[in-house]
């Protein structure tokens, strides 16, 4: 999908808000969410954006228009909501697939890696991998939403071992 | 009993007795695995419908280890507990009727628990730890601090010190407030590959840009810092850096009275459907009511120019003699004063933002940055993404107080900082050179904008990123650069004031 037609979709809810075309307007508020729904569903990260762009300017523009007529401030509370679910979706993200997490020159995998011997702390991980700070921070919370790795705290440590599913 | 009010009551019993309460985490420390096989234990509890009054009880009447350890483990339950709330990766499972009632909560009330004259109860991580927690990673800090063993969650305290104004002995209690603010986002700072560009616009370019008027009252000299009206040349740079894609802009501090406030917001509201700015910073000086002294005050402006929230300066900057002969600071009668105070009125709280095209945010004016309290607390507790820092002084630079201050905030903090200046103080400064012959002390290539990344490796060294303008020609009026500090040089803050 093009962001021109994310733009065109965003500028005819416009349109058709401003000439209280409300059939129209609602119409167009499904083929919105409709297609959010789609990109979520297939993870099409690049189009969530544009369209929460899209989606953003519109109801920005809306908000200035300070049109207080009550199906008009209906839309614009529909467009809130859409908002909020490519927000939502944008902001959470579905780990990666095993395969993915544990290709071999993946600093997952090596996280994976040290952690065969046995259960170990965040700093004694990148002491053992040798990966940046940065990459086993980022590594340790995918692995756990991935349900490859265990966590527990001791003391001020987070301890971390892997679970049965870490082949 | 909810889970987070159990949680508080737990938190109050660790503070009462932070000795014991290190010795029962360094027990925990020494033995891992058996800390694993009780937390597991607990975890099953919380999973029953009754989950907080099992775990009371287990708190109450189990004779597992001492009280106090019991106090620990079960505190760590609940904040593991929570961890679901707290991470960008969604989990392959539904989350549980508590956890979404959790959530629901969090969001109406910006706090998990009940009673907010306990605090805020709410979630430790930024926007951007929640795909990058580098507090995990990073070694124990030497001291203890009872904080330190909650990674999902973090109790504000209603109230943090601050020092007395102008010197004056002890200590006041200023507010602390956290708002989660709702509006429509396009941008994703939880994102670790997310790098916005960041405007500064330092306004007062010249000295007649921010008068600095003196006077004599109750025994003392004081001063004010008076902006012009800059309304035009705002604009003109929020049209530039609208051009140029800034996401966020600052403006430092008191470069801005309410007549140039009116002018920014109606420029930030004509590039709000089109435009890419979505948040502005303004140093506003604002008055006082009748005879009340005014305040420095940074205002947040959204991306239509609406308030959002405005921060007042807890600590003034009183000048001692060497800085006022640095800044040449006379007073009506021609005389270079030995000290002059700051006439402002300090403010009585600190709010941090969770800005959903920004993340956590604190606004630090100044002197704020620099001092121990509530500055230092803010930086320790590590839960912010930003703090961005308006300031009023000669040109900064890497050697300065503003780049030490901002390097610990940020290593402390592991959060971005940026300070933005204005010129006109370094163009009094530059006066004073010339009329004592040190011109090669002038100030030529004026710093007015300092960034700082923290570093995730306590090894290696912050990176900076310093913008400035030429004092004698400073087009275009403003400075920006993408938050990309892979390509920013290393700080070295050895030899720093």
């Amino acid at each position: 999908m093009s962001g021109e037609a994310y733009r065109a979709l965003a500028d005819d809810v416009l349109d058709a808000v401003a000439a209280g075309r409300w059939d129209e307007a609602d119409a167009d508020l499904d083929t919105l969410a409709e297609e959010v729904a789609l990109c979520l569903v297939q993870d099409r990260a690049a189009d969530l954006a544009a369209l929460a762009r899209e989606i953003a300017r519109c109801h920005t523009a809306l908000a200035l228009r300070e049109d207080c007529r009550p199906e008009a401030m209906h839309r614009l509370g529909q467009l809130r909501a859409i908002a909020a679910l490519v927000a939502a979706g944008r902001a959470n993200r579905p780990a990666r697939s095993e395969a993915a997490l544990t290709q071999a020159e993946a600093p997952t995998a090596a996280v994976l890696r040290a952690l065969a011997a046995g259960a170990k702390s965040g700093p004694a991980l990148v002491e053992a991998t040798g990966l940046s700070h940065d990459a086993v921070a980022r590594a340790l919370p995918e692995l756990r939403a991935a349900g490859l790795v265990r966590s527990w705290p001791a003391g001020r440590l987070v301890m971390n071992e892997r679970t049965g599913s870490a082949g | 009993m909810h889970l987070a009010d159990l949680f508080v009551a737990l938190r109050h019993q660790l503070d009462r007795d932070p000795k014991e309460t290190e010795r029962a985490a360094l027990c925990l420390e020494f033995a891992p695995d058996d800390a694993g096989g009780v937390l597991r234990r607990l975890m099953a509890l919380l999973e029953a419908d009754d989950g907080a009054d099992a775990l009371k009880s287990w708190v109450d009447t189990s004779g597992e280890g001492r009280p106090l350890d019991r106090c620990v483990l079960a505190a760590q339950a609940i904040d593991q507990w929570f961890a679901l709330l707290a991470s960008r990766f969604l989990t392959q499972s539904a989350l549980s009727d508590g956890h979404l009632r959790a959530r629901q909560w969090y969001k109406r009330h910006g706090r998990f628990n009940g009673d907010v004259a306990e605090g805020q109860l709410i979630l430790r991580p930024g926007l951007f730890d929640r795909s990058v927690n580098i507090r995990e990673v990073t070694p124990l800090r030497e001291s203890f601090d009872v904080a330190d063993l909650f990674h999902t969650l973090l109790l504000l305290p209603p109230t943090l010190a601050a020092e007395c104004p102008h010197g004056e002995e002890g200590e006041r209690p200023v507010s602390l407030a956290f708002h989660r603010i709702a509006e429509v986002a396009d941008q994703c700072p939880s994102d670790p590959d997310w790098a916005p560009i960041v405007g500064v616009v330092p306004l007062a370019l010249a000295e007649d840009d921010l008068a600095l008027r003196t006077f004599a009252k109750d025994g003392a000299d004081w001063y004010a810092a008076v902006p012009g009206d800059l309304g035009a040349r705002a604009v003109s740079a929020i049209d530039a850096l609208a051009a140029e894609g800034a996401a966020l802009i600052v403006f430092p501090e008191v470069t801005a009275g309410p007549a140039t406030l009116g002018a920014i917001q109606a420029a930030v509201r004509r590039h709000a459907v089109d435009g890419p700015i979505r948040y502005v910073l303004v140093g506003v000086r604002q008055d006082g009511e009748g005879d009340a002294k005014p305040r420095s005050t940074a205002v947040l402006l959204d991306r239509t120019g609406a308030e959002i929230v405005r921060q007042t300066k807890l600590h003034c900057w009183d000048l001692d003699a060497d800085q006022c002969r640095s800044y040449d600071v006379r007073g009506p009668d021609g005389r270079l004063l030995d000290a002059a105070k700051e006439f402002i009125a300090p403010g009585d709280g600190v709010t941090i933002v969770e800005l959903p095209n920004m993340g956590r945010l604190a606004v630090m004016i100044c002197e704020d940055l620099g001092r121990e309290k509530p500055a230092a607390w803010l930086c320790r507790a590590k839960l912010l993404d930003w703090i961005v820092t308006p300031v009023m002084d000669a040109g900064l630079t890497e050697e300065r107080w503003q780049a030490q201050a901002g390097d610990e905030s940020s290593r402390a903090g592991s959060c971005r900082v940026v300070v933005a200046n204005s010129m006109a103080f370094s163009h009094r400064f530059n006066r004073v050179c010339d009329a004592d012959g040190e011109e090669d002390k002038r100030i030529t290539d004026c710093g007015v904008a300092l960034f700082f990344q923290p570093r995730a490796d306590p090894a290696q060294k912050s990176r900076i990123r310093r913008l400035s303008l030429p004092i004698d020609a400073p087009e275009p009026g403003w400075v920006a650069a993408r938050w990309e500090p892979q390509n920013w040089p290393e700080l070295n803050t050895e030899g720093c004031p």
